[in-house]
């Protein structure tokens, strides 16, 4: 057996990283469906203005939500460079707008710390770990623990 | 969770394996699988390691299937693993669900 | 039979079949009708002659047309009927009721024969079984009648069924449990197991809660395979499940499951009428799989439509090619939609047929008599429609039965027959199916609604036309079966029909005239997957107002607007003040128009009353797909789902309703506020 090949098909997961305000990011690339444009977003009145509305997805109702201004980080802007990451959770499609995509890191279970209590803009519930790749401190998101809480409205809880 | 792996790779499986908790036994096996994977870097390889599922308290279809896919994937990295002392309510689910060649037929292990 | 004609050997079974299936549908009906009817005590010959004419009928068809196991129910049901019209056996109130469960039977079996719909032969078994135990009993049939069934595989045949199972990825997280599954099948008979997860991710990248599997069984048993697809039934949607009979129907096995060994001699039948029902074209597919097909087509519908709005500014000369194809793509989109619509549709006599047995109980159990009719059983309509306009019918006729159809003793002294009618009548007319339910009771009483709704603090005056007092009945709470029994003689629960109704984007209409009767006309669109829509314009945003809510659009002039208390706008039209509703209040949209004599006002018709939207302007009349806000978000307040349009946008469709009661929500906060 060759070792290298074993151990990197084992623990290791890959994670895409994102950008927020001056922190990076990283969630599980299997959740991530694709990653478009920012473009012909219907808005749904009496929504908390973090949900930027619907768009259509290839015939599917898909609702944006822009982690910018939920989180009150980095510049809300939308033109031709801004991101939507479509991630697959819970069994639903959600788009979720952010600064920036950067890359995609494999990380084994031994390179991930769990998150302590810490000035991240996001709650440590819904944190999965923190890991360092390359000097650079990532924060790994747990996006399905995030996206089905009660405070990103996007689920009726009544359902 | 009281899993360990030891020196004669066996590693002990409980509580709920059910669909509620599966993704957390996952993350288990992975860790299981990193150990094993490690331990037979350093010495000769245990080929047979023993997965004691006595204190597995509840299984359901998807605790079968991540079972299976964690046997298979032993297999293909050369192990010949198999399960140890299970208790009746296990094997009943694993006969109805006709999992008993994927989990216990560890005869053709290891290609 | 009318259209058969035994020369032709090259008849097309398929569109003969359709008149088969008709005509025995009435036959049946006919049987059904006369059974409910006939008194055990006093039968009428000529009415005896009609039912084993009816009989007779069906049996002979079921023949022609290669439905060997119907003329078996339908052989020992004539055997009997031909002694009581002969006299030879007395009828008798439990017969009736075993003809009447024949007539079930076969009903079951013709609905399989068209629909596929399940077949239970346990059923079939037992209604022949007591029908030979009435012909054995008789002295002229003393000699064993039980012939081997010429067709069907008797009960205690066990064939082998090849079960393949692929279920959908999201299995576990429905909460379904497979272990109990196949634990239902093992209870059917001998079952054998073998899953696998060859087709599973890699360790590290499982979903663990997604179903990877794929699960061969095999089941040795003596049910019918619709017995088993029954047991698939919630789970075998979205998933591959193929079911094949193995071998040769074999004798019942011992306990021990062994293999059995084939029999002689039956082997060939069911095969044949296999083949039959190839020769009918006719496949079993997923409601899920033609869902998938609408919705593609609904993709396709959207892709025409942006075309054409792009090809719409080109020279006409200069791409009179491109327009040619434009038009032709327009034209094929709309066939190709029709058709696949069309696969959606089932008969209304799907849920009419529960109603001659509901109403013949509950006749027998108030003390009167009704006839139930029932017309236009094979108009078509959406399935998802049809499953949910049980309710309501079952909640009118039950109403019609309990409280508008007088005691026998009253209607005599009315002058009427004693027997009351309660007739079903289902019909398409234009792009709406139509279902009346009328009865000829004592009908909806004015002064009595009026006083009731004056009881209950409800705005009246003696000035209201009939018709606006019917509509008093369905305002919610209005009535109680207590008061309101005793007063009309209707109205309970009428506000929950007229809710379950306007959910299926329809309408309720009444019409009653004391003494003589009621009908109640439920209107709804043919298919819940489309809806005829008026799109409108509030600043640079479109919603979908749906057309069965519109009662006309004007364009106002500055006196027909006056406000009322400062707190709201209302439209002064014909003498009534209908409040107005701003769509750019409601949903705050900048850029709208602000006063309504600039905009459009579309008077719209709200569970009785009626409000009216201003908008911006009008865009356009379209058929819009509707598409679910919750599959991947939540329930958007107001709306009753979204579309999308030529631009590929989305937009809102309407829920005037919610609209309605949105606004004066609001209203109340601003007035509090104030």
């Amino acid at each position: 057996m060759e070792q290298g090949t074993v151990t990197a098909a084992s623990g290791t997961r890959e994670y895409l990283t994102f950008t927020l305000g001056s922190e990076e990011y990283g969630m599980d690339i299997l959740k991530v469906q694709e990653i478009r444009g920012y473009d012909a977003v219907t808005r749904i009145a009496n929504t908390p203005d973090f949900i930027k509305g619907v768009i259509n997805l290839r015939g599917v109702i898909v609702p944006i939500v822009d982690m910018r201004i939920k989180f009150s980080v980095g510049t809300v802007e939308y033109g031709p460079f801004t991101v939507v990451i479509i991630i697959n959770v819970l069994g639903r499609v959600v788009g979720m707008v952010v600064d920036g995509v950067s890359d995609v890191a494999a990380l084994a279970p031994e390179q991930i710390r769990p998150a302590p209590e810490l000035s991240s803009s996001l709650d440590t519930r819904y944190l999965a770990g923190l890991a360092t790749v390359e000097e650079r401190m990532l924060i790994l998101v747990d996006i399905e623990a995030l996206m089905g809480s009660a405070e990103m409205q996007l689920v009726d809880l009544a359902a | 969770m009281s899993e360990h792996v030891d020196t004669t790779a066996r590693i002990t499986l409980d509580g709920d394996w059910s669909i509620g908790c599966v993704t957390e036994r996952l993350n288990e096996l992975i860790a299981h699988l990193g150990s094993l994977l490690a331990g037979r870097g350093a010495a000769a390889p245990p080929p047979k390691p023993e997965i004691c599922v006595r204190n597995v308290e509840t299984i359901d279809a998807s605790g079968c299937q991540l079972l299976a896919v964690f046997v298979r994937h032993l297999r293909r990295h050369g192990f010949a693993p198999a399960i140890v002392n299970p208790p009746e309510h296990f094997r009943s689910c694993v006969s109805l669900l006709g999992f008993d060649d994927e989990l216990e037929g560890t005869g053709g292990a290891g290609k | 039979m009318t259209a058969v004609s035994g020369e032709t050997p090259t008849i097309d079974i398929s569109s003969f079949g359709l008149v088969f299936f008709e005509e025995c549908a009435e036959h049946l009906a006919e049987m059904e009708r006369l059974l409910l009817a006939i008194d055990p005590g006093a039968p009428d010959p000529e009415e005896l002659n009609a039912i084993f004419r009816a009989a007779h009928s069906i049996k002979g068809g079921g023949g022609i047309f290669g439905f060997g196991d119907m003329t078996v129910v339908t052989h020992e049901l004539e055997s009997v009927l031909d002694l009581v019209r002969g006299g030879e056996l007395g009828l008798t109130r439990p017969m009736v009721d075993l003809f009447l469960q024949a007539a079930d039977v076969i009903a079951m079996q013709l609905a399989g024969h068209r629909d596929g719909a399940p077949v239970e032969r346990d059923a079939i078994e037992r209604v022949c079984g007591a029908l030979r135990g009435l012909l054995a009993g008789t002295a002229a049939h003393a000699a064993p009648s039980v012939a081997p069934l010429p067709d069907g595989p008797p009960a205690a045949e066990a064939r082998r069924y090849r079960i393949g199972f692929t279920p959908a990825p999201d299995i576990f997280c429905r909460g379904i449990r497979i272990e109990n599954l196949f634990d239902e099948l093992a209870g059917l008979g001998g079952l054998t197991v073998r899953g696998e997860v060859a087709g599973a991710p890699q360790l590290p990248h499982l979903n663990p809660e997604l179903c990877h599997c794929r699960w061969e069984l095999e089941l040795e048993t003596t049910a019918p395979e619709a017995e088993i697809r029954d047991i698939f039934e919630f789970v075998a949607d979205d998933s591959d499940l193929a079911i094949t009979a193995v071998d040769a129907p074999t004798a019942a096995p011992a306990a021990g499951g062994e293999e059995p060994a084939p029999r002689q001699g039956a082997a060939p039948a069911p095969e044949n009428r296999g083949g039959r029902e190839q020769a009918e074209g006719s496949i079993r597919v997923g409601v899920g799989k033609v869902d998938q097909i609408i919705n593609q087509v609904g993709e396709l519908v959207i892709t025409q439509a942006m075309l054409a709005q792009l090809g719409a500014v080109l020279d006409p000369v200069l791409f009179a090619d491109l327009h040619r194809g434009l038009q032709q793509l327009s034209r094929n989109t709309r066939d190709l939609q029709e058709s696949v619509m069309s696969m959606r549709l089932v008969p209304i006599s799907l849920v009419f047929s529960r109603f001659p047995r509901l109403v013949r109980d509950l006749a027998a159990k108030l003390g009167k008599e009704v006839e139930l009719r029932l017309v236009g059983e094979t108009t078509e309509l959406d399935k998802g429609l049809v499953e949910k306009l049980a309710d309501p019918l079952t909640h009118l006729v039950r109403n019609a039965l309990d409280h508008a159809i007088e005691p026998p003793a009253a209607r005599l002294a009315a002058g009427k027959p004693a027997a009351g009618t309660v007739t079903l009548r289902a019909s398409q007319i234009g792009g709406k199916i139509v279902v009346d339910v009328m009865d000829d009771g004592a009908g909806l009483q004015r002064e009595k609604i009026l006083k009731k709704a004056a009881e209950r603090g409800l705005a009246v005056g003696d000035q209201l036309s009939d018709d606006e007092v019917w509509q008093l009945i369905f305002a919610p709470g209005f009535s109680t079966a207590e008061t309101v029994t005793d007063v009309s003689g209707r109205g309970v629960g009428m506000d929950v029909v007229l809710r379950n109704v306007q959910a299926l984007g329809g309408r309720v209409a009444i019409a009653s005239e004391t003494g003589k009767g009621t009908r109640i006309t439920l209107s709804l669109p043919l298919t819940l997957a489309i809806l005829d829509g008026l799109a409108v314009a509030v600043g640079a945003e479109k919603f979908i107002i749906p057309i069965n809510a519109i009662v006309e659009s004007l364009q106002p002039q500055a006196g027909d607007i006056r406000t009322v208390n400062g707190t709201g706008r209302v439209l002064q039209m014909r003498g009534e003040y209908l409040p107005l509703i701003p769509l750019h209040a409601l949903f705050a949209i900048g850029g709208a128009a602000e006063r309504p004599e600039a905009g459009v006002l579309v008077v719209v018709d709200s569970e009785g009353d009626r409000v009216v939207l201003q908008v911006d302007a009008l865009v356009d009349e379209q058929q819009v797909v509707i598409k679910s806000l919750e599959e991947n978000y939540r329930k958007v307040p107001g709306s009753a789902g979204a579309t999308i349009m030529g631009d590929g946008r989305v937009a809102l469709i309407l829920d005037v309703g919610e609209i309605t009661s949105l606004w004066r929500g609001k209203s109340r906060e601003r007035a509090a506020r104030a």
